[in-house]
C-alpha cells in the first residue's frame, strides 16, 4: 500500500516535472519570439552593474528597488552563459517549480490521487496569472511563493492557531516586503482581516497583542530597510521619495497607466472593478467561498483568499501604486492552491464541480488578461501566440548595448536610463555608474576625464531623467569641448575623449 | 519475639524446621543454650546464623505480629474509626502502606507510629536520643547507606548485632543483612531519631562528601579549579599573539577581531532562531497530557524525594509546604527535606513551629565552605530515598499535577533519560517593568528554548528548580558541583557528557521574579559567572567534550552558553561604538568596518536585534501574557542591564570565584501561586510581604 502511495505521489510529481518542463519550454518559445520583460532587465541590469563594479557594494543594488529578487540573481550572475539575460526567466521559472513542489507536497494531506493532482496542476498552471509570473522574469513569481506561504500561515492560525503560524505569517510577510513593493499594501489589507484568522479568544482578549506578533517584525522591516537608506543615502525616507523608487509604483506616471486614469486615488470603484476581475478570472474563490459555508474554518479561510487581494488592490489602486490589478490579482493562483491543500475531496461530485469552476478560472483568466493586458502583457501574448514582438535592429538600448560590448572603454553612463544597455552588454566591467565614487567625481568636473560618455535623446522619456543630460544638458546636442562623437543611432551617442 | 504467642499458635522452632530452614538438632541445640543462659529462641537462632533474618521474618509472619497497624493505633487512641476508613480507602489508591499514610496525613505523630509498630512487631521501641547508638558498630563507609535506608546498628545485646530499623520489610531486612554482614535482629525507633543521630555522628562525613566527593573523583569537572594550568597557558600565548597582531596589523587586527564578533553574534542570533522554531512546535505542549495523568496509577507511582533547600526564608516557608500538601500525588511517596544551614535558628524555628507533618524532614546542614545551594543539597542527598528527586527552592509553586507528569514522561522517555527539567514561570509577572522582562526571557528560555535543545540534543543548562532526576543518576554524577555557582547549568551539560538525555516536560513551576534591580543584578551575576565556570570546566578539554556531545551538542554548547556569555560582555561595547558614531558622525571607525563587515554588523543590528525583541513578544503570547507584548520593545534596556551583570560576574570569577552571591525572596508583593490566569497575571496580594 505504501508502495503505491509512493509511486503515484512520485508519478503526480513527475507530471509537476513535466510541466515544469514545459513551462521552461513556453519560456524559451518566448524569448526567441522577441519577448523582453522590463522588470526582468532592470533587475538583471541592477545585478551585472553592481557585480560588475570595481568595489561590490550593497549599496551598488540602490535601496529603490527590493533586494531578494537582486539576491537571488547574484549567483546566476558567475554562471556562464547566463550573460545575455536569461537569469531573471530562469529564476521565475525555478520559484515557479518550487512552488508547485511546495504544493504537491503540502497535498500529501488531502489525499489526492496522481491524476487528480495532475489534472489541478495543469489548471493552476495555464491560467494566465501563473503563467505569466512563472514565464514573464518578473519576480511575481517569488511574490507568489511568498503569498502561498502567507495564505498557508493563515490558514494554519484558523485551524491549528499554534505559535509556528504566527511566526510563519510575520516572517513570510518580512521576506515579502523585500521580495515586492506591493506586501505593503498586501499587509494593510490583511489587517482587518486578521479578526477573521485569529482565534476569537485572542481577539476578544488583545487584538492589539495580535496585530503586535503578526505586524512587529513587518515594521521592523520597514524600519530595517528605512535605516538603510539613511546610512547609505542619506534620507530615511529616500526609497519612497526618489521618483525612480519602485516601491512608488505607478504614482509618478499615473497617466501612463489606464488603471490609475481610471481608478488611482479611489478605494470603492477599484474594489468593485476589481471584484468583477476576479469574479471572471477566479470564479473558483467564490465557489470555495460557497463550497465552505458549513464549515467555519474552511469558509473563514476562503473568504480571506476571496477578499484580501481584492482589498490589497483597492488600497494601492487609492495609493496610485498598482498600476494593473494583475500584479495582485494573479497572486490568487498561489492562494487558491494554498486554499486546495486544506480541501479535502471526499466525494467525485466535489471534485468535479471544483474543476469545472478552475476551468472556468482559467477561460475568463484569458480573457480578462488579453483584454485587459498592458503593453508588456500584450507583447507576452502576442510571443506565445507565435508573433515576433520586437525588432532588435530598431532597439535603440540593445544597439548601443551590443557597440560597447565591442568598444570596450571606461564609460560615463547612466545606469537607470540605460538598464537595457547594460543588459544587452552583458556586464558592467569599465563602466562608470552612478553609484561608484568615479561616476560622482566625473560629474563634479566640467569637463568630465573619462574614456567615454553615453547619453540618451533628452527629450525622450529615460533622457529627461538621466543624470548626465542634467548635469550637461547641451552634450547630447553639440558634444563637449575635447570629445568627438563616434556613435550615434536610434536616440543614443557616445563621446569620446580625443587622443583616447 | 516470644517463643510463643499463645493460644493454637505453633512455636517458632517448630515453624523453623517445619520450613526446613534449621535442623532438629539446631533446634535442640537452642533449647539447651536457652535453658542455660536464657534469652529469647529466635535471637539464639539468629546469632548462630542457622537462619538468615529475612527468612527467618518471612516465615514468622503474621504468626507473630499482634494485630494490625490500623487496629493498634484505634485501640491506642491515636486515630479515630473514621480516619481509619478514609485511610484504607486511600491505601486502595496510593498503594501504600497504611502507617505511611496515616504518618503523611500528619494524623500521628511519627514517633507515636513508631511505637505502635513496635508493638505490632512485639519488639522495643527505641529511642536513640536517649538510647544512645554503640558508635564502634557503625561502618564509616556505610553512612550513606544508613541514612538513605534509615537503619543504623544500634547495640549488640546477647551476642547479637540489633539494627535500630523505622520500618521493616523483606527488602530493607536483605539490605541490612548485606551491610552489616552479620547475624541481627532488629528494633524499632522513629526516622526522625535516625536522622538526627546519624547527622549528629556523621556530619563530617557528609559535609566531606557534599564538598570534596566530585573534587575527588572526578575533579575533570569540579570547577574548584577556576583555570586550570593549560588554560592559563592558553589565554596567555592568545592574549600575547592578539597584543602583537595589533601592535603589528592595528587595522587588520581590529578588522579580524570585527569579523569574527559579528559572525559569532549573527550564528548566536541564528541558534536562537532555530532553537524559538524548533521550541515552538506544539507537542512540547503536549508532551504529557491531562488525560495521560488522570489515567496513571497512583499505586504504580514511586517514592519521590524533594529538595528544599532554604537559607533565611521563614516567611515562605509556609506557603512552599502548603504548595506541596496540595500536590497531586499520594502524600505518602513523598519525602520532603527542608535543607535549612545549621545556622539559620529563624527558619528552623518556623519549621519546628508549623508542626509539619511527617513526610518533611529537617536537614541541618552544618556550616562549611563553600556556604552553596549545591553543597546543600549534595548533603541532603545522602538522606533521600525516593527513586526520583527533584529541587523546589522556597518561593516555588509548582503545578499540582508536575510530579504525576514526570513520572509519565520519564516512563515515555528513552532509558537514557537522566533528569527532566519543567518549566519555571513568574506568578508576579506585572509587578514593574523588570518582572515583565524577566517573565518573558524566562518564557523564552523555558518555553522554545530548553525544548528544542532537547530536540536538537544539545546539552540543557538545567534550571535552579524543578529538575528531576532519577536518583540513581544522581547519585552517579555525584550530585551537583559545590564549587560552580550555576551547578544546575553545569550537572546538565555532565549528564549529556556521560550519556544522559536531559528531557523536558510541560509543566510549570511558578516562582517570584525578582523586582529590584540591585537583588536581580546579585542573581544574574550569579547566573552568568556560573555560565563562565561551566564553560571553563567543560572546555578543559574541548576535542573530549566535542567527541562525546557530537557536532550539533558541541557547537550547541559553543553559541547557547559560550553565545551568552560573549552577547553579555560584548553588548555594551559594540552599543557604546554604535551611540558614539551615531551622535558624532565620526568616521574614525570606518576603516574597522569594511563593507562586508558593515553589512554583518548592520544585519546583526537591525535583523537580529529585531527578531530577538520579537522572540521576547512571542514568549508572552505563547504564554498568554498578552499584557507583556508590547514591553518587549524596552528589552535592549534589560540586556544592558545583563552586561552590567556579566561583567560584575567576570569580576568575581576572577576574585572570588565561589562566592554565592544570595538573591533575597519574598521581596513581591503578589500573592505565592501557581494559579496564574492565562489571560491576567496574578493580581498583587500581600503587601509588603517578607521586606
Amino acid at each position: 500500500m505504501n508502495q503505491v502511495i509512493s509511486r503515484s505521489r512520485l508519478e503526480g510529481k513527475g507530471f509537476l516535472a513535466l510541466l515544469v518542463l514545459i513551462m521552461g519550454i513556453v519560456t524559451i518559445w518566448l524569448l526567441a519570439n522577441g519577448f523582453l520583460s522590463e522588470n526582468a532587465t532592470i533587475r538583471w541590469s541592477t545585478v551585472i552593474a553592481a557585480l560588475g563594479a570595481e568595489e561590490v557594494l550593497l549599496e551598488n543594488f540602490t535601496f529603490l528597488v527590493p533586494h531578494l529578487p537582486l539576491y537571488m540573481l547574484v549567483p546566476f550572475y558567475y554562471i556562464p552563459g547566463l550573460e545575455s539575460g536569461g537569469a531573471p526567466y530562469l529564476l521565475s521559472l525555478l520559484a515557479s517549480a518550487f512552488l508547485l513542489f511546495l504544493w504537491a507536497n503540502h497535498l500529501k494531506d488531502v489525499e489526492l490521487s496522481q491524476i487528480r493532482m495532475a489534472v489541478l496542476g495543469l489548471l493552476v498552471v495555464i491560467h494566465p496569472g501563473f503563467l505569466w509570473a512563472a514565464t514573464s522574469g518578473s519576480h511575481i513569481a517569488l511574490s507568489m511563493v511568498a503569498f502561498y506561504l502567507l495564505y498557508r500561515a493563515s490558514q494554519h492560525i484558523i485551524t491549528e492557531h499554534d505559535i509556528h503560524s504566527y511566526i510563519s505569517l510575520a516572517v513570510t510577510f518580512v521576506f515579502f516586503f523585500f521580495i515586492d513593493g506591493s506586501a505593503v499594501y498586501i499587509f494593510v489589507a490583511l489587517i482587518p482581516l486578521l479578526v477573521v484568522i485569529a482565534p476569537r479568544r485572542t481577539i476578544m482578549v488583545s487584538p492589539f497583542s495580535l496585530y503586535l506578533i503578526v505586524g512587529t517584525p513587518f515594521a521592523f522591516a520597514i524600519g530595517t530597510w528605512a535605516y538603510m537608506n539613511w546610512i547609505f543615502e542619506g534620507s530615511f525616507m529616500h526609497f519612497i521619495e526618489h521618483s525612480d523608487s519602485v516601491f512608488l509604483g505607478g504614482m509618478m506616471h499615473a497617466k501612463d497607466y489606464p488603471w490609475l486614469l481610471d481608478y488611482g486615488g479611489q478605494f470603492f470603484k477599484p474594489l468593485l472593478a476589481a471584484t468583477g476581475y476576479l469574479l471572471i478570472a477566479y470564479p473558483v474563490s467564490l465557489y470555495l467561498l460557497l463550497d465552505t459555508i458549513d464549515n467555519n474554518s474552511r469558509f473563514r479561510a476562503s473568504f480571506v483568499l476571496l477578499l484580501h487581494p481584492l482589498i490589497a488592490i483597492a488600497i494601492a489602486t487609492s495609493q496610485n501604486y498598482l498600476t494593473h490589478p494583475f500584479e495582485i490579482l494573479t497572486l490568487i493562483s498561489a492562494g487558491l492552491m494554498a486554499e486546495l491543500t486544506y480541501v479535502k475531496m471526499q466525494t467525485r461530485r466535489e471534485y468535479v464541480f471544483l474543476v469545472i469552476f478552475m476551468v472556468a478560472s482559467v477561460i475568463g483568466g484569458w480573457w480578462l488578461f488579453i483584454e485587459t493586458a498592458n503593453p508588456q502583457m500584450h507583447q507576452w501574448v502576442q510571443a506565445l501566440s507565435g508573433k515576433q514582438v520586437t525588432n532588435a535592429k530598431q532597439d535603440g538600448d540593445l544597439q548601443l548595448g551590443l557597440w560597447l560590448k565591442d568598444h570596450r572603454q571606461p564609460t560615463l553612463i547612466y545606469e537607470r536610463s540605460a538598464y537595457k544597455v547594460i543588459a544587452a552588454r552583458g556586464d558592467a566591467k569599465g563602466l562608470m555608474l552612478s553609484f561608484s565614487q568615479d561616476f560622482k567625481s566625473r560629474m563634479r568636473e566640467r569637463n568630465p576625464n573619462v574614456r567615454q560618455i553615453a547619453v540618451p535623446e533628452p527629450d525622450s522619456s529615460f533622457g529627461r531623467r538621466d543624470w548626465i543630460n542634467i548635469r550637461y544638458p547641451h552634450l547630447y546636442e553639440h558634444g563637449m569641448r575635447g570629445f568627438r562623437l563616434v556613435y550615434d543611432h536610434l536616440g543614443w551617442r557616445v563621446y569620446r575623449k580625443i587622443n583616447a | 519475639m516470644s517463643q510463643s504467642g499463645g493460644g493454637g499458635k505453633p512455636r517458632i522452632g517448630e515453624l523453623l524446621m517445619s520450613r526446613e530452614l534449621i535442623s532438629s538438632d539446631q533446634l535442640e541445640q537452642a533449647l539447651e543454650i536457652q535453658k542455660i543462659e536464657g534469652g529469647r529462641l529466635g535471637d539464639i537462632i539468629l546469632a548462630h546464623h542457622w537462619v538468615g533474618t529475612v527468612d527467618f521474618y518471612d516465615v514468622l509472619t503474621d504468626h507473630f505480629r499482634k494485630g494490625r497497624i490500623g487496629d493498634l493505633l484505634l485501640a491506642k487512641g491515636l486515630i479515630d474509626e473514621a480516619q481509619l476508613e478514609e485511610a484504607i480507602e486511600t491505601q486502595k489508591y496510593w498503594g501504600t502502606r497504611l502507617g505511611d499514610i496515616i504518618q503523611a496525613k500528619g494524623w500521628v505523630k511519627p514517633y507515636l507510629l513508631g511505637q505502635a509498630l513496635a508493638d505490632h512487631f512485639e519488639k522495643p521501641n527505641v529511642d536513640l536520643i536517649k538510647d544512645r547508638l554503640d558508635e564502634s558498630l557503625l561502618d564509616r563507609n556505610s553512612l550513606s547507606t544508613y541514612s538513605e535506608n534509615l537503619f543504623v546498628p544500634w547495640r549488640r545485646e546477647g551476642g547479637l548485632l540489633k539494627v535500630a530499623v523505622v520500618d521493616v520489610n523483606p527488602e530493607l531486612l536483605e539490605l541490612v543483612g548485606k551491610v552489616v554482614d552479620e547475624p541481627f535482629d532488629f528494633v524499632i525507633t522513629s526516622k526522625f531519631d535516625v536522622i538526627w543521630m546519624l547527622q549528629e555522628i556523621g556530619n563530617q562525613f557528609y559535609a566531606e562528601k557534599a564538598v570534596h566527593e566530585l573534587a575527588n573523583n572526578q575533579p575533570q569537572f569540579s570547577a574548584s579549579e577556576v583555570f586550570t594550568k593549560n588554560q592559563l597557558i592558553f589565554a596567555f600565548i592568545w592574549m600575547s599573539l592578539s597584543v602583537l597582531a595589533v601592535a603589528i596589523w592595528p587595522v587588520n587586527s581590529l578588522v579580524v577581531f570585527n569579523v569574527a564578533i559579528s559572525i559569532f553574534l549573527m550564528l548566536n542570533f541564528g541558534l536562537r532562531i532555530l532553537l524559538t522554531w524548533v521550541g515552538g512546535d506544539k507537542h512540547f505542549d503536549n508532551l504529557v497530557t491531562d488525560e495521560e495523568v488522570m489515567a496513571i496509577d497512583e499505586r504504580s507511582l514511586p517514592v519521590y524525594s524533594i529538595l528544599l533547600p532554604m537559607y533565611h526564608e521563614a516567611a515562605t516557608l509556609p506557603h512552599i509546604a502548603q504548595a506541596l500538601r496540595s500536590i497531586d500525588y499520594p502524600l505518602s511517596k513523598l519525602d520532603i527535606k527542608l535543607i535549612l544551614e545549621e545556622d539559620d535558628d529563624e527558619t528552623i524555628d518556623k519549621a519546628k513551629e508549623l508542626g509539619l507533618e511527617g513526610i518533611f524532614e529537617i536537614i541541618r546542614v552544618p556550616d562549611s565552605l563553600p556556604k552553596t545551594k549545591p553543597k546543600a543539597c549534595n548533603y541532603a542527598l545522602h538522606f533521600c530515598r525516593g527513586e526520583l528527586a527533584t529541587i523546589y527552592d522556597g518561593e516555588d509553586a509548582p503545578e499540582p499535577d508536575q510530579l504525576k507528569k514526570i513520572v509519565i514522561a520519564f516512563r515515555k522517555a528513552p532509558e537514557n533519560t537522566g533528569v527532566i527539567q519543567a518549566r519555571l514561570n513568574y506568578f508576579n509577572v506585572a509587578e514593574n517593568w523588570l518582572t515583565r522582562m524577566f517573565t518573558m526571557e524566562y518564557s523564552l528560555w523555558f518555553d522554545f528554548y530548553l525544548p528544542a535543545l532537547d530536540a536538537l540534543r544539545i546539552p540543557i543548562p538545567l534550571g535552579g528548580t524543578s529538575n528531576h532526576f532519577k536518583m540513581h543518576v544522581l547519585r552517579e554524577m555525584e550530585g551537583w558541583d559545590p564549587y560552580n555557582v550555576t551547578e544546575d547549568c553545569d550537572l546538565g551539560v555532565r549528564l549529556t557528557q556521560k550519556g544522559y538525555r536531559v528531557g523536558v516536560v510541560n509543566s510549570t513551576t511558578f516562582e517570584e521574579a525578582n523586582n529590584s534591580i540591585p537583588n536581580w543584578i546579585r542573581q544574574r551575576s550569579r547566573w552568568l559567572k556560573g555560565y563562565m565556570q561551566s564553560y571553563l570546566v567543560h572546555m578543559r578539554t574541548p576535542l573530549k567534550l566535542y567527541a562525546q556531545l557530537g557536532h550539533v551538542g558541541f557547537w550547541g554548547f559553543q553559541f547557547f552558553i559560550g553565545g551568552t556569555i560573549v552577547s553579555a560582555l560584548i553588548t555594551p561595547l559594540l552599543f557604546l561604538t554604535y551611540i558614539i558614531w551615531l551622535f558624532t558622525s565620526t568616521t574614525i571607525f570606518n576603516e574597522y568596518f569594511p563593507p562586508f563587515v558593515l553589512y554583518i554588523t548592520l544585519f546583526n543590528l537591525l535583523i537580529a536585534n529585531g527578531f530577538l525583541i520579537y522572540l521576547f513578544m512571542l514568549s508572552g503570547f505563547k504564554r498568554r501574557y498578552f499584557d507583556l507584548i508590547p514591553w518587549a520593545l524596552t528589552v535592549p534596556f534589560y540586556w544592558m542591564l545583563q552586561s552590567w551583570a556579566g561583567y560584575k560576574g567576570f569580576w568575581q570569577l576572577i576574585h572570588n570565584p565561589f562566592y554565592w552571591e544570595k538573591t533575597h525572596h519574598g521581596l513581591t508583593t503578589f500573592d505565592i501561586t501557581h494559579d496564574v490566569s492565562a489571560d491576567k497575571p496574578a493580581a498583587p496580594g500581600k503587601q509588603g510581604a517578607g521586606q
